[in-house]
């Protein structure tokens, strides 16, 4: 991307996303880091932006460890389940013993 | 040597457990694992990891009935290949494993299109942030980001922070909510995600960008303007 004049803060908040990724040319770099240097704002967007991504990898730790008040199974879904492994089971055993 | 100690001491497992317990009791734990090794409980499986693997699956596909389908094929599957589970993780994460298989399949049925649609591409929501004159496309002194007065850490302590994150997760549309949830939550990079979900680089960056704008200005407004005042 190359601009005749300099982006506003609508444009650098598309590269600010992009550069989550590292997906940004030298020269989109560098408006970048200039428009940060005077932008407060911007600046201010990009670590909202890191935040959002760390929040989210903190939640799904939290939920892998079992801290947090994940939304649970109901019995009926639990019953569903351990249903259809009870007869998933059954079925294998059947197929094994109609072999013999 | 009578009979009955032979057989007993030519079992390979009788002699794994003196040879560890004569080097000490460290040794212990590493027997016992290595005894269990093999030995998956499907019977258990609802009980032990339902609740963890339908709150994983649902964090993703954001309906329950599809989250619930999504686990059933995870645990029939994992009954049907318990032979090929060489013991290396534990059951959890195996089962984890599949599941995350099962989660990336259902992306490639429902979200195949070649473009965006009118309403993923669609960033004139967001056109009231940036100023329409005088600093054209600039950020407003109202509408610009506001201090987020925290860390992740504590933000996630309160319950109604989670439920308000969860919340704008959900007004996403359903592949832009997919492409983030592929990048943020599971660590996919760009090639993998453009092949799951069948875009091309550009849609990519303009779904990961219309995610985060969105999800920003939600949390902004609706918790951290409310929590600061």
């Amino acid at each position: 991307m190359v601009w005749r004049v300099l982006p506003g803060c609508r444009d650098i908040t598309a590269l600010v996303s992009r550069s989550m990724e590292n997906d940004l040319s030298w020269r989109e770099k560098l408006v970048l880091k200039t428009h940060l240097y005077t932008c407060i704002a911007c600046r201010r967007y990009l670590s909202q932006l890191k935040f959002m991504s760390e929040v989210i990898a903190k939640r799904e730790e939290k939920l892998e460890k079992g801290e947090t008040a994940a939304p649970r199974l109901s019995a009926d879904a639990a019953e569903r389940l351990k249903n259809a492994l009870k007869s998933s089971k059954t079925l294998i055993v059947f197929v094994l013993v109609s072999c013999f | 040597m009578s009979n009955s100690l032979k057989s007993r001491v030519s079992s390979p497992r009788f002699w794994i457990l003196t040879w560890d317990l004569r080097l000490g009791a460290q040794k212990k734990v590493r027997v016992q694992t290595a005894v269990n090794v093999k030995k998956l409980n499907p019977t258990a499986w609802v009980d032990l990891y339902g609740d963890y693997l339908f709150a994983f699956a649902l964090s993703r596909v954001r309906c329950e009935t599809a989250a619930e389908d999504l686990v059933r094929e995870t645990l029939l599957a994992a009954l049907a290949a318990q032979d090929s589970f060489a013991g290396e993780s534990p059951e959890k994460t195996w089962l984890t494993g599949i599941l995350k298989n099962k989660i990336i399949d259902y992306f490639r049925r429902n979200c195949r299109q070649i473009d965006l649609t009118a309403e993923e591409a669609d960033m004139t929501s967001y056109d009231y942030l940036f100023a329409e004159e005088t600093w054209k496309d600039h950020w407003t002194a109202e509408t610009m980001p506001v201090e987020w007065k925290t860390t992740p850490e504590r933000a996630l302590e309160t319950g109604e922070f989670s439920a308000v994150l969860k919340h704008c997760l959900g007004e996403l549309p359903e592949r832009i909510a997919s492409a983030f949830t592929l990048r943020e939550m599971d660590g996919f990079d760009a090639p993998q995600i453009c092949e799951i979900l069948q875009v091309s680089k550009d849609n990519y960056r303009v779904m990961l960008h219309r995610a985060r704008t969105h999800l920003r200005r939600c949390l902004d407004y609706d918790w951290f303007r409310k929590v600061n005042l």
